[in-house]
């Protein structure tokens, strides 16, 4: 593989490049959806995708799926041309960031490789967990179980001399328990995802929250509608790691360099208050047990945690090559991709707002009558907020009291992210994708429960 | 009856990488083993009671850490896994190498347990 990849960077330079890089992704994966426990599909799969990226004076793309030496060669031509083509129509060259070059190759850990685990008995756990949710209760009258596993092994190569192999593990389990009593359908979500092997399916239990999934959907039946209005709000940890993802994704440079885009509310704060004190946000794409981990980003450079905002205070973005040229900033492996077909940019990976020493007991006990949150069923994301819970509680006198059906709820991150009040000293992560065409980013967003002093809930 | 618990336990000793299977009542004796190979009973040096007693430990661990009701025990090695539920008066023992599909493992070890307790579980006593 090396050799052919490094054939290829070697013609872009030779043709005249700047700079050029081939990277290549073989995803091997498999989904599989039971409902109601009936299989509805099992789709195993092996995707090639590589691409080439050329720099003279701007970018050239070219992306390709195979990694034939004639195609990938063929594929140098074309982005050099579209490079030197894109190149006389800017005001501006494209500069990149000068990093020093990197030879690596990371194995997969210590994991239960999914590629050597029968389909058969992937089928089994999850026809174990529809059952054990579908017997909880005769009200339950939709199980949906989205199970999909992959191994990517992903090579890159530059023209600086970097070749890195890594080879990256996913898993993940979607759960739907729909419970109805009458004209009353109430519906429960469970994720569980981690760039893990087949014993995630072991220590997230998936088989205990399906049980959980069911018994809360069939309990909300009898829940009351939450009240409308402004009220002080408690979310739990997903619903927290929802607007660290939201708030993470406008750290990103590429956003902030287009202010009038949905992300682009950070651009030229950097230095300035952006949310409350009690927020810390960090990005962190090589904590072990994240859905996502990778040790180099789609750019070649080692990753590692940025904290972006320091007690409400936006200290950094997260930076391309090309971005960190522009705020002369250091790129710190944040780059991503969906896959090679793609060119990368800066997206956050695991978005996680920091914790504090408070237990949820001292962030409740001064809340005389406000709303608590939990479970994320739907989402939009962006400057505005909207998400759809999955259940609350109410809070009377600083005690959890009565549960309540979902609720949905707006957060304006240009001024309700100043109103989080204090956050709690737990910690959970709530993984989640991140759509781009028909691909999409597997991301995630953690972190302690958080009390907002007051936020518009609709019942 | 050891016939009719070996067929219920035949759902977990099918499971690729299971080794050894052990059923003990809520006393810790031995009512059922089973080895994959006759090495595999040789190797093995383990009495109903080290089971117990390893369970036992674990639940007293679990009860002082503040948690509630133990429901399994799952002890790594670097070639191995083990792993002992109790269902009603039934505890169940399983031992596997690291090919055996650790969360398909959790999941039959529960419901050759809970299969036992239901069947066997006042007899067993």
């Amino acid at each position: 593989m090396k050799d052919v990849l490094e054939r290829a960077v070697d013609k872009a330079m030779e043709l005249g490049a700047e700079y050029a890089d081939v990277r290549v992704q073989r995803t091997y994966s498999n989904t599989i959806r039971i409902v109601n426990g009936r299989v509805e599909r099992t789709i195993p799969s092996v995707e090639l995708t590589a691409s080439i990226r050329v720099l003279k004076g701007t970018w050239g793309f070219s992306s390709l799926t195979s990694i034939s030496e004639t195609d990938l060669l063929e594929a140098v031509d074309k982005a050099f041309k579209t490079a030197k083509v894109g190149a006389e129509r800017i005001p501006e060259p494209v500069k990149i960031k000068e990093v020093k070059p990197v030879e690596d190759k990371v194995r997969l850990g210590d994991i239960q490789d999914p590629r050597e685990i029968p389909i058969e008995e992937k089928m089994e756990i999850i026809f174990e967990c529809d059952k054990a949710a579908r017997s909880i209760d005769a009200r339950i009258v939709r199980t949906d179980y989205n199970y999909s596993d992959s191994v990517k092994e992903k090579y890159f190569c530059s023209s600086e001399g970097s070749y890195i192999e890594e080879i990256i593990p996913f898993t993940e389990l979607r759960i739907v328990v729909v419970a109805r009593e009458g004209e009353v359908i109430q519906q429960t979500i469970g994720r569980i995802a981690a760039s893990a092997g087949q014993e995630l399916m072991a220590y997230a239990d998936p088989l205990e929250v399906s049980e959980r999934l069911a018994q809360d959907a069939v309990k909300l039946l009898s829940a009351k509608s939450p009240p409308s209005g402004r009220y002080p709000v408690v979310v739990d940890n997903g619903i927290t790691g929802l607007i660290a993802l939201s708030t993470g994704l406008m750290t990103s440079a590429y956003f902030a360099l287009m202010p009038e885009s949905e992300l682009g509310s950070f651009a030229g704060k950097l230095g300035q208050k952006v949310c409350s004190e009690a927020i810390t946000l960090t990005d962190d794409p090589t904590s072990a047990g994240m859905p996502v981990i990778f040790h180099y980003d789609e750019e070649g450079i080692a990753a590692e945690p940025v904290n972006m905002i320091e007690s409400g205070v936006l200290k950094t973005y997260i930076h391309s090559r090309e971005t960190a040229y522009k705020f002369n900033a250091e790129p710190r492996g944040h780059s991503r991709a969906p896959n090679a077909l793609f060119q990368p940019k800066p997206i956050v990976s695991n978005a996680i707002i920091k914790s504090s020493d408070l237990s949820f007991e001292e962030l409740i006990e001064d809340v005389k009558e406000g709303i608590y949150l939990r479970g994320v069923v739907g989402a939009t994301i962006g400057r505005i907020i909207q998400c759809t819970t999955m259940m609350g509680y109410r809070i009377v006198n600083g005690e959890i009291g009565e549960p309540l059906k979902g609720a949905t709820f707006i957060v304006d991150a240009s001024k309700d992210l100043f109103n989080v009040d204090a956050v709690a000293n737990d910690f959970d992560v709530l993984p989640l994708r991140l759509i781009e065409g028909d691909k999409f980013y597997p991301v995630s967003g953690g972190g302690p429960h958080m009390k907002f002093k007051e936020l518009k809930i609709g019942g | 009856m050891v016939e009719d618990i070996a067929s219920v336990v035949r759902d977990l000793s099918s499971l690729y990488g299971v080794n050894s299977v052990v059923v003990l009542n809520s006393e810790g004796e031995k009512i059922y083993s089973w080895h994959r190979t006759e090495a595999d009973q040789r190797r093995f040096q383990l009495s109903g009671k080290d089971i117990k007693d390893t369970f036992d430990i674990n639940k007293e661990f679990i009860r002082l850490a503040g948690g509630d009701q133990l429901r399994n025990v799952i002890l790594r090695g670097r070639e191995n896994i083990a792993v002992i539920e109790q269902s009603g008066s039934v505890i169940v023992f399983a031992f596997t190498d690291m090919r055996a599909n650790l969360a398909l493992l959790l999941i039959r070890v529960r419901r050759v347990a809970e299969n036992l307790a239901k069947r066997f579980g006042g007899a067993l006593i």
